[in-house]
């Protein structure tokens, strides 16, 4: 009668475990529905950027999306990654309000010296200003957290390595596609 | 606010090209005429216990050095031993090293009227009084059975390594090889031992780990397919010693002797007839 009721394996129960996790992240009305909004934006590790994003409150968000630095200064640079950002709505009267915003990028730099393909974590403070009903402006800034997956030397005259820990910050506008109704 | 966010935005284009790649700067170093080091003193020869008093010793008749590996008592005694946990004559676990005091360890070092622990103060006694020019590589070990406490326990061990260096003026005959933080910081505030970072097999990450902890050298685990030849200059050019472990095939004794490190560490008892000419 006991292993009845065991969970079957620990697969489940870690499956179980991380959409517990999610739910309790959203931490709103996900039957709220408010949308999707596309956003673009410029940041140091998320390069020019564009993505989606997922609104599950006022809140609250998931974002994905990719940027490039469009090959300048001798190096090619390509990310992707996704970010929860939530940000707090109090005090209300507040016209900008703060908040925060954790994900993780992959990124790769390809120039003459090295490839290098790396995962970043970033952890950022965000500023969020409500340009108007379908136009919110977020600016960010925080700490970067990398660690290389691989790299490859083209030579043997220079030497580096992605830094481990950095600065990171950026700008993000952010349209939403779908008007709230809530 | 519209030309506040323009502005920012300009100012953040101009901004993505911010470098996120440290580049070492050129500090050549000329580089020492390799050695050769016996891994845990006595390589592979099963006459002797590893990590003891007589594989050092064989190690020292045979190469220009030897390398052991190092772990901390709770007493704060060097000994020497591969793995964190002491053993009993049975190859039960009676605790780690630096759970267990001087007394502790030495009552469970006896089997069979073999001693299987040894202090590094004794080895070093050994060294100094009949092998004064040979050389020392100590590997020291994670000390991961008291995760929480492992960054004060590193910091002691340097000042333990420190104190024996001085106490039998084994200047400059040292090598130290870690991958602590803690214990290469200790380590980087003097210049009589060669500390280098543990580095196993990416040689750009040992390069950059060496400088973030004003290492010495780098000390790299040999990959047949990883190593490159070139990478010995490289790290040379950067101002580093490297260290490459553990060669004992024939072929790559050849094609690492050949590269030009500094120490390399093997194995093999007739690692010298394969040198090339």
């Amino acid at each position: 009668m006991n292993s009845f009721f065991k969970m079957p394996c620990s697969k489940f129960k870690y499956k179980l475990t991380i959409l517990s996790a999610f739910l309790l992240l959203i931490n709103g009305n996900i039957t709220a529905q408010n949308g999707f909004s596309f956003t673009s934006g410029i940041g140091r590790y998320d390069l020019a950027n564009i993505g989606t994003q997922w609104n599950f409150s006022e809140r609250s968000s998931f974002e994905v999306n990719g940027g490039t630095n469009f090959g300048l200064n001798n190096k090619t640079l390509w990310s992707g990654g996704f970010s929860f950002n939530q940000v707090f709505l109090k005090p209300q009267n507040w016209k900008i309000k703060p908040g925060y915003s954790v994900g993780a990028l992959y990124w790769t730099q390809n120039d003459e010296f090295y490839l290098f393909q790396s995962l970043s974590m970033p952890i950022m403070a965000l500023l969020a200003y409500r340009i108007s009903n379908t136009l919110l402006v977020r600016v960010e800034g925080g700490i970067i957290f990398s660690t290389v997956l691989t790299s490859d030397r083209k030579q043997n005259v220079i030497s580096g390595y992605p830094d481990r820990i950095n600065s990171n910050f950026g700008i993000k506008f952010i349209y939403k596609l779908k008007h709230n109704e809530n | 606010m519209k030309t506040s966010i323009i502005l920012l935005f300009i100012i953040l284009f101009s901004l993505i090209g911010c470098e996120r790649i440290i580049y070492d700067t050129d500090n050549p170093i000329k580089g020492l005429n390799t050695r050769v080091l016996m891994h845990r003193g006595c390589g592979d020869n099963t006459d002797f216990v590893e990590n003891t008093i007589s594989a050092a010793e064989y190690g020292l008749t045979k190469m220009d050095g030897i390398e052991l590996d190092i772990q901390m008592s709770k007493d704060g005694t060097l000994w020497l031993d591969h793995d964190n946990e002491v053993h009993d004559c049975d190859g039960n676990v009676i605790g780690c090293f630096q759970e267990l005091t001087d007394l502790q360890i030495t009552g469970a070092a006896e089997c069979d009227g073999v001693v299987r622990y040894h202090t590094l103060e004794s080895v070093f006694e050994l060294m100094s009084a009949k092998y004064p020019d040979s050389y020392i590589s100590l590997d020291i070990k994670g000390q991961y059975c008291q995760i929480l406490s492992t960054p004060s326990v590193m910091r002691q061990m340097a000042e333990s390594v420190k104190t024996l260096v001085k106490k039998y003026k084994m200047e400059y005959k040292v090598l130290i090889e870690s991958s602590s933080i803690a214990f290469l910081n200790i380590m980087a505030e003097q210049n009589v031992v060669g500390q280098c970072v543990t580095c196993f097999g990416d040689i750009d990450k040992g390069i950059a780990d060496a400088r973030a902890t004003d290492a010495r050298g780098i000390s790299l685990k040999y990959g047949k397919d990883d190593f490159n030849e070139e990478d010995i200059s490289l790290v040379h050019k950067k101002g580093y010693g490297i260290v490459v472990w553990v060669i004992n095939e024939p072929e790559d004794i050849d094609r690492v002797w050949k590269s030009r490190p500094d120490f390399i560490q093997t194995d093999n008892s007739d690692f010298k007839k394969y040198i090339p000419k």
